[in-house]
């Protein structure tokens, strides 16, 4: 029967920042869906024009406390690329562990503290704690081990200070190393089994729309460090010319810029990841996306969370890899060889005039960092494209075709299914403000 | 070792909101016997922290509907008896929703106490003058209450 549905959803819950969801149906008929973006802008690429080249890491690390790692490493391999600088095997083994380990951080935050409250009848993970105490301790367990990585590799936790251009400025020790490879096989041996367990006894809601999925590549590995920029509809974009993937544009309703491609939304992040991606997973995550049952395509974004519990098996995996390598090799100071290059260095090599892009992948989807050098040194120019919010438009598309189909149901649950569906692209708002609440009107 | 921590945490980009980092900044290296940390705007990762010690002193803005500047001391469970917010992210957890994810895990927090300041002015970068007017008196009850 046609019927008028008001839903506003102001302030949407457990989402990083603020959004709302308005979603308008009169007589039956669609009229609005809209995930108003209500922050106010930050403006980090202003503050870089006119700073020393090697400070971006540093200052847009603080775009994000979650993933400050994955900034770093964006705006150090944008600037590396400008300053035609390769760093050794050393450095690439220890930021491709560093960037695994934020990617479990902010994962195992997403599904235990933002996801699983929805299925316990939780408004947060707060009573989730009192009724599942071992639940948020496994969580808070697990979440300990990647910020103590990234402490151990980075130097610091959130932002880290090691990490600068072409090196480190203080390498792990090997016992550290050790230690880490110890903690990360104990937590895949005692904390993965039963969160397996956990999330595949959970029913996520049904839905499906394929969409353009888009991640890096990369021939030999499950890429977040390297790769081609790959579109499942498209196919691949060398990383300079991402801006033949993505166009970014102003909508009214949102104070986040809409990133998509130059015909129609895509979706970046973990399930886009899979989808491109799943056969160069590690063994064991493998057998979890199995578990879980997940394999790839499958176009139902409510998985985008069973995606990030299957990455967050290989992160561990990974890491372990990562670190025997360093091990295996030896770890040395390279400072002899070549002069690691911080923003706080007093005397800088000089730099030409040149331009860069840096392309990773990070917890919520593909990032860019660009940035133009000027023959003094100086930043001219910076631009960077956060995940959230190339998936904005792509979260109206799916919102556009999810409610006809559940304009049956009662409004509470129609709008249950909303935020859910906004909570699973894991949105970080405030860093695409550069995100989220719910109005249905 | 060092059993007892003194934790500032706020938001100094928020006026009064940084009064915690502001009274941590003036006390580091000169309280004896004690670790003083700019806490910030930390999250979850306090929980770990207020574990590690056996005392932790709390520098923080409070609301608590006083005249701006007042300072107030609080147990861990009074100060969540206070009136709360419901909003909750992973940007916005703050000491109160540490607190509750920790007592709900069957921590006690005896061993924290809570110096309150109540702020007045959230939209400007400075500390409004009656909150920069409490900075001794916060630092002389902080330096008690570590002895």
């Amino acid at each position: 029967m046609p019927k008028d549905i008001n839903i506003n959803v102001h302030h949407v819950a457990r989402v990083e920042g603020h959004g709302n969801i308005v979603i308008n149906v009169k007589n039956g008929e669609l009229e609005k869906v809209e995930l108003q973006i209500i922050e106010a802008p930050r403006f980090f690429e202003a503050m870089l024009k006119g700073r020393r080249y090697p400070e971006p890491p540093q200052i847009t690390s603080r775009i994000c406390g979650i993933c400050a790692v994955g900034h770093t490493t964006a705006s150090l391999r944008g600037l590396e690329d400008a300053l035609g600088i390769e760093p050794s095997e050393q450095t690439i083994l220890l930021r491709k562990a560093v960037l695994e380990a934020e990617m479990l951080q902010s994962h195992v935050l997403h599904y235990y503290f933002l996801v699983a409250p929805d299925f316990f009848n939780a408004p947060s993970v707060i009573p989730l704690a009192a009724s599942h105490p071992e639940v948020i301790k496994r969580a808070l367990r697990m979440k300990k081990l990647a910020d103590d990585i990234i402490t151990v590799i980075g130097g610091r936790h959130p932002h880290p200070i090691s990490m600068v251009i072409d090196g480190f400025t203080r390498i792990p020790t090997e016992s550290e190393l050790r230690r880490c490879v110890d903690e990360l096989k104990a937590s895949l041996k005692n904390d993965i089994p039963p969160t397996l367990e956990l999330f595949a006894s959970l029913k996520f809601p049904e839905f499906s729309r394929k969409t353009d999925y888009v991640s890096l590549k990369h021939p030999d590995e499950y890429a977040y460090y390297d790769g081609i920029i790959y579109s499942s509809e498209t196919g691949t974009t060398k990383h300079r010319d991402y801006k033949n993937k993505v166009k970014e544009e102003v909508v009214l309703h949102s104070s986040a810029k809409h990133a998509k491609g130059p015909f129609k939304p895509y979706m970046v992040g973990a399930l886009s990841r899979f989808n491109n991606n799943a056969d160069k997973l590690m063994p064991l995550a493998k057998e979890a996306a199995k578990k879980l049952g997940l394999s790839a395509p499958n176009y139902n974004p409510y998985m985008i969370s069973v995606a990030q519990i299957v990455e967050s098996v290989h992160n561990i995996e990974r890491m372990i890899y990562l670190m025997e390598e360093l091990l295996r090799r030896g770890l040395k100071d390279e400072a002899n060889e070549r002069q690691a290059i911080a923003g706080w260095s007093a005397k800088l090599p000089e730099a030409k005039k040149c331009w860069g892009v840096g392309a990773v992948e990070v917890p919520r989807g593909i990032l860019f960092h660009e940035y133009r050098i000027d023959e003094d040194g100086l930043i001219s120019g910076a631009n960077c494209i956060i995940p959230t919010g190339q998936n904005l438009a792509n979260i109206e598309a799916d919102m556009r075709e999810l409610v006809p189909t559940i304009l049956d149901k009662p409004k509470e649950e129609i709008t249950l299914l909303l935020e859910m569906l906004v909570r699973a692209y894991d949105p970080c708002i405030s860093c695409s403000t550069h995100m989220l609440k719910i109005n249905f009107v | 070792m060092i059993r007892t921590l003194i934790l500032g945490l706020g938001n100094t980009l928020l006026g009064d909101d940084g009064i915690g980092v502001r009274v941590a900044e003036q006390l580091q290296g000169s309280v004896s016997g004690a670790e003083v940390i700019n806490g910030a705007t930390a999250g979850l990762s306090l929980l770990e922290k207020i574990n590690d010690y056996e005392k932790v002193v709390v520098v923080d803005a409070v609301e608590m509907g006083k005249i701006p500047g007042s300072i107030a001391r609080f147990s861990a469970e009074e100060l969540l008896s206070l009136p709360e917010s419901q909003s909750f992210s992973l940007h916005e957890i703050g000491l109160v929703e540490v607190l509750k994810i920790g007592k709900n895990l069957s921590e006690d927090f005896n061993n924290v106490i809570i110096v309150g300041v109540q702020p007045k002015e959230l939209n400007q970068q400075e500390l409004s003058p009656e909150v920069e007017k409490s900075i001794p008196e916060v630092i002389a009850m902080v330096k008690k209450e570590v002895g």
